[in-house]
Parts: structure tokens; C-alpha cells; sequence
């Protein structure tokens, strides 16, 4: 499929549909706006999900042998803008799909046939067991650890701050296959159950009111050579993968919303800090512009890895900058009885923690500068 | 020191290249009929995506004078059919109180008065008495002017010229910004302190990392300002996609000024050391877009149009001209 031919009409297409369909996919996303503990979010997530597949909007983009309905990650991409810039917020679920599949797809087609259709449709959620208590920042350092034994893997150990783990149905978990030592060299990467002997999953309660990040447990899990993802030993490249999407593709995902909360905000208020308005809209322009060319970079195969970081700092600031100029208006402190009140509250809390989220800022600076500005050599 | 992905840059580099001799030579830059020899306007009518960015980064990182702006902004009114006076032209811009001009080479026919928000005007030297004015900038000709006339209007509801000399100074200051980034990275590679390159500090790379950021943005929205332009959304949407565009140079610039000074130190701040030409420079560009307030401008003209996205989803050019790997 062609993707100019495909993205050509589109926002016509939806406002057709959506007069169609309004009131159904309006309670559907409102549901899956309201803040709620992990497992109703994930459901509520997963609804609204399958409703958009099942009506042939989030099919694109994939190929028919995943369930989709053809075209590329740019077309993805023209469908994300279009909900988000319509004010219907890409279901979360969806995040982790853009993360993992196209890894699946790379590292494991023999997974990607079998389980992307699910996936994708919105019928499973996934989650990814990537940090550890001791292994944020330092991800290589991590400790959680597959062993041989009997013709499988047994994996025992523990991840944290998993997006949206307690109540997901499948996980990809980077673990340690090599020595402590071997560092990034000695890690692998595996789809594991969520209901298999062993694996329990527990939400954390943050300051936000909801549980967006999760621990997983692992004691004596038994995954086949058939759940791992790439070649043993080699999952840092997978991991490395995955997160250039990450930081590509969900920068791409937010900009659409950002710019949804800035209309609504210029739409119900008067805009009395026009500077910090101004600055908030140029943060999210770029970030737009700038995650655009990444998602073509990725498309393309082009995309090196390092020049991504800088996709992830334009994020973090967009967030934190759109969340501060509307608690600047609209001070969420206190309920100001206004019907968002708490769907506010939340976001502005959860923006505090984009420079943390998907790699530290500090963390991508310091990739810039290694890689991008070409100074680890000079490190002493 | 590459801060886009290592995609196909559509000739980027080749133009660029090629366009950085117009800036080498001494003396006061090329004039309008050089830069037309050169075949500038067949790069604006050929590649615009491309020919834009490459002259006024490399004018920017190159510190290069000469009638480029004037020759963008004739480019765009040609291709709106405006009636233009022959020979050279200098621009106005309104700042603040003051209305300053920047003059060419040789004594103008004719001004082009951009007023923000308002059609762009051509004003006979008689229209408006300049005098010359000291700037941060001694090398570029700066003008003070008193408009006594309004002028003609290049186009009555069209504002275009705006929109190309926001552009052009938002890339600019791209260049700057690209260049004082590239003048410090070197720097701190080199300098040594505590017996080990200042590059190896952590609290040096992030600074750098700051400075790369805010060029990326600046490089990345010139580009989708064009897009815009290209696409034609409407006037307004182009204006303010290039108002935009402008911000986010001159934001470049002040963060990759900020970073520049304080990696190279002491040394910077001499006459000789070339980070004044760059600190120098930038601070006249930003002030002629009103740097100052155009956070706030910004602001004003988004929300005037409702607070719109830049870069249309159904137009990515790449997408648009079948390039993206389908």
C-alpha cells in the first residue's frame, strides 16, 4: 500500500465516521481517560483499543498477516495525529504496542505471526520488564537472570517501573543470560506469560492517584527457545531497538495530544501568560517536526539510534512545559469543580516525571553528547 | 557532528556546500544579480526544502553578508505575481519603537517595509529618510529610518515577505547557533583542566547537550515552516508557521550563546576570539525578529487561529513526493 494514497483523506474519512460513531467511541474514551487503578485502566484501555481496530482505524499501518489492514509506521503515524488532534487520545495500550512490535517483528517473526494479531487488536496488552530496583539509568548492570536447565530458560528476579504490568497479559523481559560482568553483552530478551507459574505482577501506587508503573516477580519461570526474542546474549540490540521507537514514536504519539490540551486550554480560558503559552506551543511544535523525521528515519531503516535522544529531551520538555502553562491558568491544587479536574491533576503530576520516564534526561544528554556531539573519546 | 538522522538529506550537503563559496570571499557578500548568476532562484524553484536551509545555515555559521534575504523574499513575491521595482532592495523592519534597516550593498531602489501582521510595503528612498545607526553588529549596514509614507503594498492581503524573512533569520540563527555549537565541542575537547580534556566532564557535555537540542528544534521547525509555505494552508498559517520558525532560531541561538560562552571560558570574551562575531551577530538577528516578544506573539497569533498544528499530516513532503520507504 502506498502511504500518500492512504493518508489522503483521512481526516474526512474520520469525520464521516465519527458522526456515525460518536456516541459509542465517546464513552469508550472517556473511560479510558478517567484516572483508575491498573487493571480497570488496562481493561478500559483495551476496550477503546479494539473499538478504534475493529472500525479499521488502528488496523493501518500494520500488514495483513498481523491482522492489519496494510501501509507503513508513517500511516500509524497519520492516524495517531488524527485522533490525538481530534481530542481522542491514542489508547495507552497502544504505547507499548509501538514499542515491542516492531522489534517482534525484526527479532522474532515466529513470535510476531503468532501473537501480533492480538497485540494489535487490542484483544492482549503487553508490558516491558526492562529496569530493575538497581538497574534504572545503568540498565546493563541489571540482575535478573535465565538459566539452562532441561532445554529451557528459568528466569528469577524482579523488574520495576513496568508501564502498565499489573493486569497485562504478556511481557518482554530483558534478562541476564551472561555473567555479571558481560554487562550489555550478556543479555537476552524473552515474551513471557503474565500468567505463568511463577510471575507475579504487583502495581505501585504513585503520587498521581493511579498505578502507571508496576513490579514484576519472577521465581522459577520456565520459557522456552521459542519465547526468546532475537539471539541469546544479543538482547541489548533488541532492547536498543525497541527503545528508538519508544523515543521516536510515542514523542510523536504526545505531540498530538499536547497540542489537543493547548487548544482546549486557549478554548475555555483567557491566555494571560502569553510567554509561557508561546514557549509551551514552540516546545511542541518541534518536538512535532523533530519526531516526524524520526519516524521517517525508522521507517526507512536509517534511523542510528543516538540522534533519538534528542527526540526524548524534546519530549520531556514539552510535557513538563504544556503541563506547567495550564496549571498556571488553571491551578489543580485544589478541585476547582470543573468536569476534568482530576483527569488534570493527574497529567500535570505525571509530567513531572518525563525527564525520568524511557531514559533519564540525563541519560540522553549524556548520549548526545558521546555520540551525537562525538566526545566519549576524549572521556579520561 | 551530525544532529539529524542519517537519512538521504535530499542534496543538503551538496547545496551547501556549493553555496558556503558564496560567502568565502571577502568583501560585502553576493548582490541580488550575483546570487541570481549563482542560480539561486532555480534552487528555490527546484528545492526549495533543501536550498533554503543550506544558504542561510551556511550564511549563519559563515557570519556571510549579502542579498540573500532580499533575494528569498523576491523569490516569494514573483511567485505571487507581485509588481516589483528593478534593481536592489533593503528591508525595514519594525522593533519596537524603532524602524531599522538593513541596507545592501549598493544604494537601494526601493525598501521593503515588513510590518508584522500587516501586507508588506515598498517605500522610495524619499519615502523614508535613513541615517546610519550604530549596531552590536559592525558588519552588517544597519539604518535607522523615519517612515513618513506608507508606501505602496506589495500585495493587499497577502503577507509573504513576513513569512520569508522570518525564515530566512530563523535559519540564520540556526547557523549561528550550529556553528558556536561546533567552535565550543572543539574547544572543549581540546582544553585541558585537571589534567584531562574539559569535554570529559559531565557537567560540560550536558551543557553541549543543551546547545545540540535547541539547534535540532531550530533546524527541524525552519524545515517544517517550509513545508508549510510550500503547501499553502493560507497566508496566515504560513506566517505563523515561519513566526514559529523564527522563535525557535532565535531560541537556538540564545541557548547555544548561553553554553558557547560559558564552555569556552574567559577567552571568548576577547575581540579577537571568534565567538564575538557569532554572540554578536545572533543578538542583531534575534532583535530584528523582536526575540523579546515573540514567545508572546507566538501565543497571540495561535491562538487567534485556534491553536493549529504545523506540518499538515496529508502533506509530509517526503510522503507527499513518494521518498518515505512505503
Amino acid at each position: 500500500m502506498n502511504s500518500t494514497a492512504s493518508t489522503v483523506g483521512l481526516a474526512g474519512e474520520w469525520d464521516e465516521w465519527l458522526a456515525a460513531n460518536g456516541e459509542r467511541i465517546a464513552d469508550l474514551r472517556r473511560a479510558a481517560l478517567t484516572p483508575q487503578p491498573s487493571g480497570e485502566d488496562i481493561e478500559s484501555q483495551k476496550a477503546y483499543q479494539a473499538a478504534l481496530f475493529d472500525s479499521g482505524w488502528l488496523s493501518r499501518g500494520w500488514a495483513v498477516e498481523y491482522g492489519g489492514s496494510g501501509g507503513d509506521a508513517v500511516l500509524r503515524a497519520a492516524v495517531y495525529d488524527l485522533l490525538g488532534q481530534n481530542g481522542f487520545p491514542v489508547p495507552t495500550t497502544v504505547n507499548v504496542v509501538e514499542v515491542l512490535a516492531p522489534a517482534l517483528m525484526k527479532y522474532a517473526p515466529h513470535l510476531a505471526a503468532r501473537y501480533l494479531p492480538g497485540l494489535i487488536s487490542g484483544r492482549e496488552a503487553w508490558c516491558q520488564g526492562f529496569s530493575e530496583p538497581n538497574a534504572g539509568s545503568d540498565l546493563a548492570s541489571l540482575r535478573t537472570k535465565a538459566v539452562r536447565d532441561g532445554g529451557e530458560w528459568v528466569i528469577n528476579g524482579q523488574k520495576t517501573w513496568s508501564t502498565r504490568a499489573f493486569g497485562s497479559d504478556r511481557c518482554v523481559v530483558l534478562v541476564r543470560t551472561g555473567s555479571q560482568e558481560s554487562r550489555h553483552r550478556g543479555l537476552s530478551m524473552m515474551l513471557v506469560d503474565s500468567d505463568a507459574p511463577g510471575v507475579s505482577l504487583r502495581p505501585i501506587d504513585e503520587m498521581s492517584g493511579t498505578q502507571h508503573f508496576g513490579e514484576i516477580f519472577f521465581e522459577d519461570v520456565r520459557v522456552g527457545d521459542d519465547r526468546v526474542i532475537g539471539e541469546i546474549d544479543q538482547g541489548w540490540a533488541v532492547a536498543q531497538h525497541a527503545l528508538q521507537w519508544e523515543r521516536g514514536m510515542f514523542g510523536w504519539i504526545r505531540q498530538a495530544m499536547l497540542f489537543t490540551v493547548l487548544r482546549k486550554l486557549a478554548a475555555e480560558t483567557v491566555i494571560d501568560r502569553q510567554a509561557q503559552f508561546g514557549a509551551a506551543y514552540q516546545d511542541v511544535a518541534a518536538l512535532r517536526a523533530r519526531s516526524f523525521a524520526t519516524i521517517e528515519a525508522l521507517v526507512a531503516g536509517a534511523s542510528s539510534g543516538p540522534q533519538v535522544s534528542i527526540d526524548k529531551l524534546l519530549l520531556s520538555q514539552a510535557e513538563r512545559s504544556v503541563q506547567d502553562v495550564v496549571v498556571a491558568h488553571l491551578p489543580v491544587a485544589v478541585d476547582d469543580g470543573r468536569e476534568d479536574w482530576a483527569e488534570r491533576l493527574h497529567d500535570f503530576v505525571h509530567s513531572r516525571t518525563a525527564t525520568i520516564y524511557g531514559g533519564s534526561a540525563e541519560i540522553q544528554r549524556t548520549i548526545v553528547a558521546d555520540q551525537v556531539l562525538e566526545l566519549r573519546g576524549v572521556r579520561s | 557532528m551530525r544532529l539529524s538522522h542519517p537519512v538521504d538529506d535530499g542534496g543538503y550537503s551538496e547545496i551547501r556546500k556549493s553555496v558556503e563559496h558564496l560567502f568565502d570571499a571577502a568583501g560585502e557578500g553576493p548582490s541580488l544579480a550575483e546570487l541570481d548568476e549563482f542560480g539561486i532562484f532555480d534552487m528555490f524553484d527546484a528545492v526549495p526544502d533543501v536550498a533554503v536551509p543550506a544558504l542561510f545555515e551556511a550564511q549563519g555559521a559563515l557570519l556571510g553578508t549579502g542579498a540573500t534575504v532580499e533575494a528569498f523574499v523576491i523569490h516569494g513575491l514573483r511567485g505571487a505575481n507581485a509588481e516589483l521595482p528593478p534593481g536592489e532592495i533593503g528591508l525595514l523592519f519594525d522593533v519596537g519603537v524603532q524602524t531599522l534597516g538593513l541596507a545592501p550593498r549598493a544604494t537601494p531602489a526601493a525598501w521593503l517595509y515588513v510590518r508584522p501582521g500587516r501586507a508588506g510595503a515598498f517605500l522610495l528612498p524619499g519615502d523614508a529618510p535613513m541615517m546610519p545607526v550604530a549596531s552590536i553588529d559592525p558588519t552588517l549596514r544597519v539604518v535607522k529610518a523615519a517612515v513618513l509614507d506608507e508606501g505602496v503594498a506589495v500585495l493587499a492581503t497577502d503577507t509573504r515577505p513576513e513569512c520569508h524573512i522570518y525564515i530566512a533569520i530563523g535559519a540564520q540563527l540556526t547557523g549561528v547557533a550550529e556553528q558556536i555549537l561546533s567552535v565550543a565541542r572543539d574547544h572543549a575537547r581540546i582544553r585541558e583542566q585537571f589534567g584531562r580534556p574539559i569535554a570529559s566532564f559531565q557537567a560540560v557535555q550536558q551543557l553541549l547537550a543543551d546547545a545540540a537540542v535547541a539547534t535540532a528544534s531550530g533546524q527541524s521547525l525552519v524545515r517544517a515552516a517550509l513545508a508549510e509555505l510550500r503547501v499553502d494552508r493560507g497566508a496566515k498559517r504560513a506566517v505563523f508557521a515561519a513566526l514559529v520558525a523564527a522563535g525557535a532560531g532565535a531560541r537556538a541561538y540564545t541557548v547555544a550563546a548561553r553554553v558557547g560562552l560559558q564552555v569556552l571560558g574567559a577567552v571568548a570574551y576577547t575581540i579577537e576570539h571568534e565567538f564575538a562575531g557569532y554572540f554578536r551577530r545572533g543578538q542583531l538577528l534575534a532583535h530584528l525578529v523582536s526575540h523579546s516578544d515573540l514567545d508572546a506573539r507566538v501565543a497571540a497569533a495561535a491562538c487567534a487561529a485556534g491553536v493549529p498544528e504545523i506540518l499538515p499530516v496529508n502533506s509530509w513532503h517526503r510522503v507527499a513526493e513518494g521518498k518515505a520507504a512505503l
